[in-house]
């Protein structure tokens, strides 16, 4: 009884100090509290938009597969997606609250059994996966059970495998992590773990968005067969991998009260077995992953005087300062998940519908084709227009420049203790911005050149046009930053993520591109004159902005206080 | 030299946390700030290196005003931050390159000095080492090698001895007293007397954003009439500055 005290009391207070109970980090009363209901709005119109997006595909497949008499396989489909998604988030979660949460270290020393942990941290993480449970089976399973007047054990069973379901991928997870963390020194570094969790993440909506684009070109006969045969094998490799959860799937497609209440019975008795192989584990093999983690182990190396000569050549300040904005950004997982990876992942997305060329989108490619890209056409000018509001868009969704100061968070003082001036410091700061933002727009650029084939001068032109938008966008977000910086953080993911001024820039940056795609529209100015407008007016425009940063900037840091 | 001519900072309309200052740290010697927690110590500090601008006064490091020529007179110190937690992503030889670069060091004087500092400090082996598998000690270690990488006519350090061994600790010691007799100046904040009794040419105390008292050990002890211990005499200067909060206790 003191033990399952003890779990409860655990869970609670992790619960307060995890990210459910504190969706927002912002030290001021008021502040915190509207920052925290705009992120509970947020969350919440999520939750309803991905609610209606599973209950409307359940009813569309359910609609598709009634008349062949196979829509009982809807239920084998959503259950092993669910499974196989709860085990991949799992894995996720399992690391980051089992072992790099900042609790986890202050537990160690405490005199608490390594299973009583575990049961702590088990039950938190199953909270994270029932939030994304109900979100993902509860609509639809819903509207399955509905659209065909389900008998009334079909919704009692729905209830029991919504709540048990988590269960055994989840425990899949922990013990296939606690095995990893005890024998094997890859996940134990945090900074290596976030980067390839976040990239797998990435990796995954990719191809998501492939995926889907790829399935709207399908004829409704050829996505039957395929749904047919692809929940076949999906169901029967969850089966091999969670033993136990097409039993979940026996009970909701039983026949019979009996039939789906001793399948339930079987599921819970199976959960019960997998709770307990995880606490076994967790006595067994956790104190040993966990203990020693926030110790990095380093390589003890002598660099050679050459080496040292080398390494530490001289550079102009400039320089310096670019570089070090560079590394840390490059480095800093949160920050390359936020601000770098950005920049290479909104051009894809951009693009995978026009190399798909399917349905509509493969109707505007056609479109795109038939366009005259030369020098006096009218298409061309709205191309340009429409190429450099993508741009802005791309420049100002990074929030490289918008969160410049805000990064430094309380080391900021470095930056009022060197001797370099305060403008030199803004502009090198201006420059990491541009630079990363021209990585994105010219791989745009590069897509754009082999998708559509614009000839030569075209081409030209566009590649004078759309270095304005980088520039432009990250001159301007920067002036949020310097006016609103937020430097009291206490984790990288508030500089970034909790950050208005990222937003702000974003806005500025839609302001640009509706401005070029306003006056392209509906002035139609002749090509010559769009192209130089295009070319020369952000770059006027930004060196205006960097005036009034100069005079601005180096006020606003004299009265920044740490 | 360090120059601090009637400054003055406040956070609040009726409370000042440093209250028109004068202070003068000659060359050649070790200066001791010392003071209770909320005493002033930190604010003066952030005032002398750039991070705050005094609302009144001027500071002159060199003799170059921080008001005037903020730019240069930063060129004549080197500071040490009481947290040595900045750039964590960053490798050790990354970050001491970065300050070489910063104060626009001679190419030849950057190596072999970081070697010389990295050997005197044991941390030879851990320079391509990022800072975020330091050890708070090392760090300490490594923002004292930055601070002092340009060669720095003034070298400013907020609580210096925190986090650092025995040994370090007597390192940097003698690295500041080497200074100091090379003709530069140090200037440091602690809470640790034992070690501005031993150590300091004069010291400073400070409270309530006042100077308490500014002198050499000798001084002081002839002033309280006395051969106690530094810490004696600095508890009753700070009691008999707070004649009301005593009463009451």
């Amino acid at each position: 009884m003191r033990g399952i005290k003890l779990t409860l009391s655990l869970t609670y207070t992790m619960l307060k100090g995890n990210g459910l109970a504190n969706i927002s980090g912002d030290s001021r009363k008021k502040s915190k509290w509207v920052s925290k209901a705009g992120n509970v709005i947020l969350m919440g119109l999520l939750a309803v938009y991905m609610s209606v997006l599973t209950g409307v595909s359940a009813l569309t497949l359910r609609r598709l597969l009634e008349p062949a008499g196979l829509h009982h396989i809807i239920i084998g489909l959503y259950i092993s997606l669910a499974a196989m998604l709860i085990f991949f988030f799992g894995i996720v979660y399992v690391i980051s609250i089992f072992y790099h949460s900042s609790d986890t270290e202050k537990l160690l020393p405490l005199p608490i059994r390594a299973d009583t942990i575990i049961s702590a941290k088990l039950i938190l993480t199953a909270l994270y996966e029932y939030v994304f449970v109900i979100v993902l089976i509860v609509p639809p399973l819903l509207v399955y059970g509905l659209a065909g007047s389900e008998p009334w054990y079909y919704f009692l069973s729905a209830a029991f495998v919504v709540l048990l379901l988590p269960v055994i991928p989840l425990c899949a997870a922990s013990v296939i992590v606690m095995l990893i963390m005890r024998f094997t020194p890859f996940a134990r570094d945090k900074d290596r773990f976030s980067m390839v969790s976040g990239l797998l993440a990435m990796g995954l909506a990719l191809v998501f968005v492939f995926m889907t684009q790829t399935f709207s070109s399908y004829s409704q006969e050829d996505l039957r067969q395929l749904l047919q045969s692809g929940i076949q094998d999906l169901s029967d490799l969850t089966s091999i991998l969670f033993p136990g959860i097409s039993t979940a799937t026996a009970a909701l497609t039983a026949v019979s009260a009996s039939s789906a209440l001793s399948q339930l019975a079987l599921l819970a008795v199976l959960s019960i077995m997998a709770i307990t192989v995880t606490l076994i584990t967790a006595k067994g093999v956790y104190y040993k992953g966990v203990i020693g983690l926030t110790a990095s182990a380093s390589k003890q190396m002598t660099l050679s005087d050459a080496a040292l000569r080398e390494q530490t050549r001289p550079g102009s300040a400039f320089a310096a300062l670019l570089k070090k904005d560079v590394l840390i950004l490059v480095r800093t997982p949160v920050f390359f998940m936020n601000n770098v990876l950005m920049n290479f992942l909104w051009p894809a997305f951009f693009l995978v519908p026009f190399i798909t060329s399917s349905g509509d989108i493969g109707a505007y490619r056609t479109f795109l084709d038939s366009v005259d890209y030369s020098l006096f056409s009218h298409y061309g000018t709205i191309f340009l227009a429409i190429a450099f509001a993508v741009a802005c868009f791309l420049s100002g969704a990074n929030g490289i420049a918008q969160s410049a100061l805000s990064r430094e968070g309380r080391r900021i003082y470095v930056m009022k203790i060197i001797p370099v001036p305060y403008k030199l410091q803004i502009l090198a700061k201006i420059t990491t911005g541009f630079l990363f933002s021209m990585c994105g727009i010219l791989i745009m650029y590069i897509l754009i050149i082999l998708t559509i084939k614009p000839d030569i001068l075209f081409g030209l032109v566009l590649l004078l046009v759309l270095p304005g938008a980088a520039i432009l966008t990250n001159t301007a977000g920067i002036l949020f930053d310097l006016i609103w910086p937020k430097l009291h953080w206490d984790n990288e993911q508030k500089a970034v993520k909790q950050n208005m001024n990222v937003l702000y820039g974003m806005l500025a940056a839609m302001v640009f591109a509706a401005v070029a795609l306003v006056v392209s529209f509906a002035f139609r100015p002749p090509f010559i004159y769009s192209a130089a407008g295009l070319i020369l007016i952000p770059w006027l425009a930004a060196f205006a902005l960097w005036k009034l940063i100069k005079w601005m900037g180096p006020r606003q840091m004299k009265l920044l206080d740490i | 030299m360090i120059e601090l001519n009637n400054i003055s900072k406040s956070y609040s309309k009726h409370i000042k946390a440093v209250d028109s200052i004068n202070l003068k740290v000659e060359n050649g010697e070790i200066f001791g700030f010392l003071g209770p927690n909320g005493a002033g110590k930190t604010t003066t500090i952030k005032m002398i290196t750039g991070i705050l601008e005094p609302d009144e006064g001027d500071i002159f490091i060199n003799q170059i005003s921080m008001r005037k020529n903020p730019v240069e007179a930063k060129r004549s110190f080197g500071f040490v931050p009481d947290d040595p937690n900045i750039f964590p992503r960053l490798k050790a030889i990354e970050y001491l390159r970065f300050m070489g670069n910063v104060y626009d060091v001679p190419t030849e004087a950057r190596s072999v000095k970081i070697a010389k500092m990295a050997k005197r400090f044991e941390l030879t082996e851990s320079l391509s080492n990022r800072i975020q598998s330091f050890s708070h000690g090392m760090r300490q270690k490594l923002m004292i090698m930055g601070a002092l990488l340009h060669a720095p006519d003034v070298w400013i350090l907020d609580e210096p001895m925190t986090g650092l061994d025995p040994r370090s600790s007597y390192q940097l010691k003698e690295m500041m007293r080497e200074h100091a007799d090379s003709g530069k100046t140090v200037f440091f904040s602690t809470h640790v007397l034992d070690v501005a009794e031993r150590i300091c040419d004069r010291v400073a105390v400070i409270d309530q954003g006042h100077i308490l008292f500014c002198g050499t050990m000798e001084d002081m002890r002839q002033h309280f009439h006395s051969s106690r211990s530094l810490e004696d005499m600095f508890l009753q200067l700070v009691e008999e500055m707070r004649p009301e909060e005593s009463g009451q206790v």
